[in-house]
């Protein structure tokens, strides 16, 4: 029965994705760029791909993050605006069954895309006669993944707390800022005092760090770097759900005190 | 749409295009690629850090992109050690350690600092082991508050403990970087130089082009001239036997008369742009880099060379008294002149 409603609700959200155009925008001029990219020959010099490689994994990345996060953050205050929340709740659905819905509506979404550019990946590897490290590159999609279910529970929470265009803007800005505010933080932490010092640990633990998802390096420079060890995987996955269960509950927490 | 508002695009559209075809980007000379003294304080600011790759404007971003690259992966903090001087590879990879032809265990110092340059032992080996002590974005687990976090960073990412001798690659793989960075930037002479270097080892021709390229848009750059002049001699080498010259060869002769016009342009262009000896003493970290100097050593060098190798061995006298005046310091030119000498 549950499964059922979750996957109702998640299939409202593929419809909707479906619909809406600036989604389809945004995968197909990805998926050009990165075909496009695989085709250009610098100084017509044959067999260069860790270019086209680095750029189209980045590429990749950022496409569907922010496919993600335009997705993620406009579900519960488009129900609201459109008034479509109150015939689904007036069902026998409860509200954690809705946001889970969302939730694995969205994530299916982004592994939809990532999926896509994954595979146009691929082919202009193999087109370029580039070398793909098959362990690498899967270990690289499922950070990816779960990098994705991070951020579509964010949103949910962000979209809860703020207007649907805050909340678009603060997620853009969380995943874009994440990897400079380490580097940042690394930098001072030696010379910062006990407050700063506290102030910086606790974004650490607070805010995900998104770049611990990214194995493009390695995947670009495979011939130097093996797979990562399963206990990296383990832990990467662990703190994953850690935090988007810690997201999802507090979402659902402030959802189910709204009155609707 | 009233008549004025439509009479006023019309007029805004003569504009635009009378303005836009006034444009010229490529005369453009600013950026902080190109001065030094820009490049220092960047170096410096806080804010240039916190941003890592994008302290600087998009072509400095490629050429650090290089150093990834070159890394496998490995992302060090920007340092001022530049890991090798190109002119010296490009040297010995354009075969002037021999240019005299004959003499196959002659010194291949030629004009360059050696002490920047490559241990010999490697050349061939397409991975350098370096000793310099660089740091690491990235720090080691001892510098590191996020404990796990830290360990998990470490592991996913490419690193390195910053004390352990690291592999650099001698990968041509960064070609697309400096054709993407001379993009962004037309005048970033050393992304031409360096970016030759490393095509040259896949097509000469390819890199040639890229030079002439840089000389349209750099047209008074010494160093892209005896870039230019490296890749003649690199060219008329590989008509010869078994990489040598021979002086019945037009089409090798001719190639070498070419490469001494460049060198003579370099050194004409050079003498303008360094400055005087008590300056580059007092200033000179911010006027005139060692790599410039290098460049410029390496000019002379080989025009001198170059000369007494086509036979105007007056010539080359009187350009090796002349510039070992200038550069008090070219120990190599010294040595040449003595052997020149009456």
């Amino acid at each position: 029965m549950i499964c059922r409603q979750l996957f109702l609700v998640a299939r409202g959200v593929w419809l909707e994705a479906i619909r809406r155009k600036e989604i389809y925008v945004m995968v197909l001029i990805s998926c050009g760029l990165i075909a496009a990219l695989a085709q250009v020959r610098f100084f017509g010099l044959e067999s260069l791909s860790k270019f086209y490689r680095e750029t189209t994994l980045h590429l990749m990345s950022l496409a569907t993050t922010f496919t993600v996060i335009v997705l993620a953050s406009r579900q519960l205050p488009r129900e609201f605006e459109t008034r479509s929340i109150y015939p689904l709740l007036a069902r026998p659905l409860h509200r954690g069954t809705f946001i889970v819905g969302k939730l694995l509506g969205v994530w299916g979404a982004g592994i939809f895309c990532f999926g896509l550019f994954l595979m146009i990946y691929i082919f202009g590897s193999l087109s370029m006669g580039a070398p793909i490290y098959p362990m690498l590159l899967l270990q690289h999609s499922l950070l990816q993944v779960e990098m994705l279910l991070v951020i579509v529970s964010m949103c949910f929470l962000l979209s809860i707390l703020v207007n649907l265009d805050a909340a678009i803007t603060f997620g853009s800005l969380i995943y874009l800022l994440s990897s400079a505010w380490v580097t940042f933080s690394n930098q001072i932490y030696g010379s910062a005092d006990g407050m700063l010092r506290f102030v910086i640990r606790m974004t650490s633990w607070v805010l995900p760090q998104f770049m611990l998802f990214d194995l493009s390096e390695k995947n670009v420079h495979g011939d130097v770097w093996g797979a990562l060890p399963w206990w990296v995987l383990a832990q990467m996955t662990g703190y994953a759900l850690l935090f988007s269960a810690g997201y999802i509950l507090l979402s659902f927490m402030i959802f189910k005190r709204r009155e609707l | 749409m009233k008549k004025t508002d439509l009479i006023k695009i019309i007029l805004l559209w003569c504009l635009v295009a009378l303005l836009s075809a006034k444009v010229q980007p490529r005369t453009y000379t600013g950026g902080t690629s190109q001065r030094l003294q820009s490049k220092a304080e960047v170096k410096q600011s806080a804010l240039g850090i916190m941003l890592g790759e994008f302290r600087t404007n998009l072509s400095d971003m490629f050429y650090m992109q290089t150093e990834n690259f070159m890394h496998y992966g490995v992302a060090f903090l920007p340092h001022n050690h530049e890991e090798h001087s190109h002119t010296s590879d490009m040297l010995t990879d354009t075969g002037m350690a021999h240019i005299e032809g004959e003499d196959e265990t002659h010194d291949h110092d030629h004009g360059h600092d050696h002490e920047r340059d490559h241990d010999d032992d490697h050349d061939g080996d397409p991975h350098h082991d370096h000793e310099h002590e660089v740091i690491t974005v990235i720090p080691t687990a001892e510098k590191d508050y996020r404990s796990w976090l830290g360990n998990l960073h470490r592991q996913i990412k490419p690193w390195q403990a910053p004390g352990e001798s690291h592999q650099l690659a001698r990968d041509v793989e960064v070609v697309p970087l400096f054709r993407m960075m001379t993009l962004a930037d037309p005048h970033y002479v050393r992304g031409y130089q360096v970016g030759a270097f490393w095509i040259q080892q896949l097509d000469v021709s390819a890199a040639a082009d890229f030079i002439e390229e840089g000389l349209q848009n750099n047209p008074h750059s010494f160093e892209l001239y005896l870039m230019r002049g490296l890749l003649n001699v690199k060219k008329a080498r590989s008509m010869g036997e078994q990489g040598l010259i021979d002086n019945g060869n037009a089409a090798q002769q001719a190639l070498l008369e070419c490469a001494r016009g460049d060198f003579q342009q370099a050194a004409e262009y050079m003498m303008q742009v360094r400055p005087a000896l008590e300056v580059l003493e007092d200033e000179a970290q911010t006027l005139w880099s060692d790599d410039q100097e290098t460049d410029a050593m390496a000019v002379v060098y080989l025009w001198v060379t170059l000369e007494k190798r086509i036979g105007n061995e007056a010539r080359a006298l009187e350009l090796a008294e002349k510039y070992c005046r200038v550069m008090p310091d070219h120990k190599q030119l010294h040595v040449l002149l003595q052997e020149m000498g009456p």
